[in-house]
């Protein structure tokens, strides 16, 4: 598990108030309701940068918005 | 479909904190721009009829229908009101119907029928009033999603476009989504997988019926929920975080359906919106999700096309 998502992952374990979140766990389904959502999202923007809000429409899982943040933090190759 | 004239009335300002429901002091509430909400003891008939009254006389016209939505019926009988309403309108000759049904979501089915209306009949104007007040209920709402106000809008419908000098708008298109088999009281996790389809669902909509998909608006806005919670309505949606431009939630809280037509008032009266923007509203009640685009055709004291407004309120980054 790199970095970024050990980092997502203990801010969505904290805000569900659970330790036993996987990279791919649905994390709707783990308990992370709206208000929840934003929580950690702001954190993760706070953290890195970067708004993942759709991306956690897209696959609301660890893995997943670890790729995200990733991908939208790498510096640009264009121009 | 153009709206214009809107007039609004809300109660008296009170705190959230001096409420007195479970809740009232949770801290959250002004972290999420919730500090005052609006109390009257006027009837949701009383303040329709106000405000209907206002936009009549600044549109200078008699309306050939008047739609009235509201989920607070006073107990008084429909016939009854229908005869009220048109009495105090002035307007005894007007057609007067009644909606309900979808809660903070019925300015879509407002929009619904006057755009019914005035394509289908001879009708040139539909006055459309929405009313509502809290009566025997919390008014911090179960699902945590904003504090409850009593109040009115009203706009006119015209198949015609509106003088200059005050906010007006055309319609470009209308969606609406509904999902009957929810619980409103069911668990939170159930209820956000549904407002993210619904919401889906409607921006789908919307962008058949007006080719606007929903990063192509200037602006989405929504009634006036807690911030966090337009935020997460306005991703379901598709919209980009820095779509979203919200309404004065710390001095009106929600006010059922009024918020949008309250809300793109004001924001125009502030100078938030240029002519020409796009904007696309979503009203959403239990089972509905209602979503509208919305043309900034007339403004304030706007001279011409392309005239530059000064920038106006904008979406606060949360991170700040």
């Amino acid at each position: 598990m790199d970095e970024i998502e050990q980092m997502v992952r203990q801010v969505c374990a904290e805000a569900l108030g659970r330790d036993d979140v996987g990279p791919t766990d649905d994390l709707v389904d783990a308990g992370l309701d709206s208000s929840l959502t934003i929580e950690v999202i702001t954190r993760l923007q706070m953290q890195y940068g970067v708004d993942v809000l759709d991306e956690f429409f897209v696959e609301p899982t660890v893995a997943h918005l670890a790729r995200a943040i990733q991908e939208r933090s790498l510096p640009s190759t264009e121009g | 479909m153009y709206l214009s004239s809107t007039s609004y009335t809300h109660g008296e300002r009170r705190l959230i904190r001096d409420l007195g429901e479970a809740g009232c002091d949770d801290p959250r509430l002004k972290d999420d721009r919730l500090e005052a909400y609006r109390e009257t003891t006027a009837s949701a008939l009383a303040m329709a009829t106000e405000v209907g009254a206002r936009t009549v006389a600044a549109a200078g016209v008699s309306p050939d229908f008047v739609v009235y939505a509201t989920e607070s019926t006073d107990a008084e009988d429909a016939l009854v009101r229908s005869a009220r309403l048109a009495d105090g309108l002035g307007c005894p000759g007007s057609v007067v119907m009644s909606v309900a049904g979808h809660g903070c979501g019925n300015l879509g089915l407002l929009l619904h029928v006057a755009d019914g209306l005035l394509g289908t009949s001879r009708a040139a104007s539909v006055l459309l009033i929405t009313s509502d007040r809290v009566v025997s209920r919390p008014r911090i709402m179960a699902d945590g999603l904003s504090v409850l106000s009593d109040g009115a809008a009203a706009t006119l419908a015209s198949r015609e476009a509106p003088p200059g000098g005050s906010p007006g708008f055309l319609v470009h298109g209308l969606a609406m989504s509904c999902d009957w088999n929810a619980d409103p009281g069911g668990d939170p996790i159930s209820a956000q997988k549904r407002s993210v389809r619904l919401g889906r669902s409607a921006a789908a909509a919307l962008r058949s019926a007006s080719g606007h998909g929903p990063r192509e608006f200037t602006r989405a806005i929504f009634s006036n929920y807690r911030y966090g919670s337009q935020r997460f309505l306005a991703g379901a949606a598709g919209f980009a975080p820095a779509q979203l431009l919200t309404g004065p939630t710390d001095e009106y809280a929600h006010c059922f359906a009024a918020d949008l037509l309250v809300n793109c008032d004001l924001l125009a009266t502030a100078g938030a919106f240029a002519l020409g923007d796009r904007l696309a509203l979503s009203a959403t009640g239990p089972h509905t999700w209602a979503m509208v685009d919305l043309e900034v055709v007339a403004l304030p004291n706007a001279g011409g096309e392309g005239e530059e407004v000064p920038a106006g309120p904008t979406t606060s980054d949360p991170t700040t």
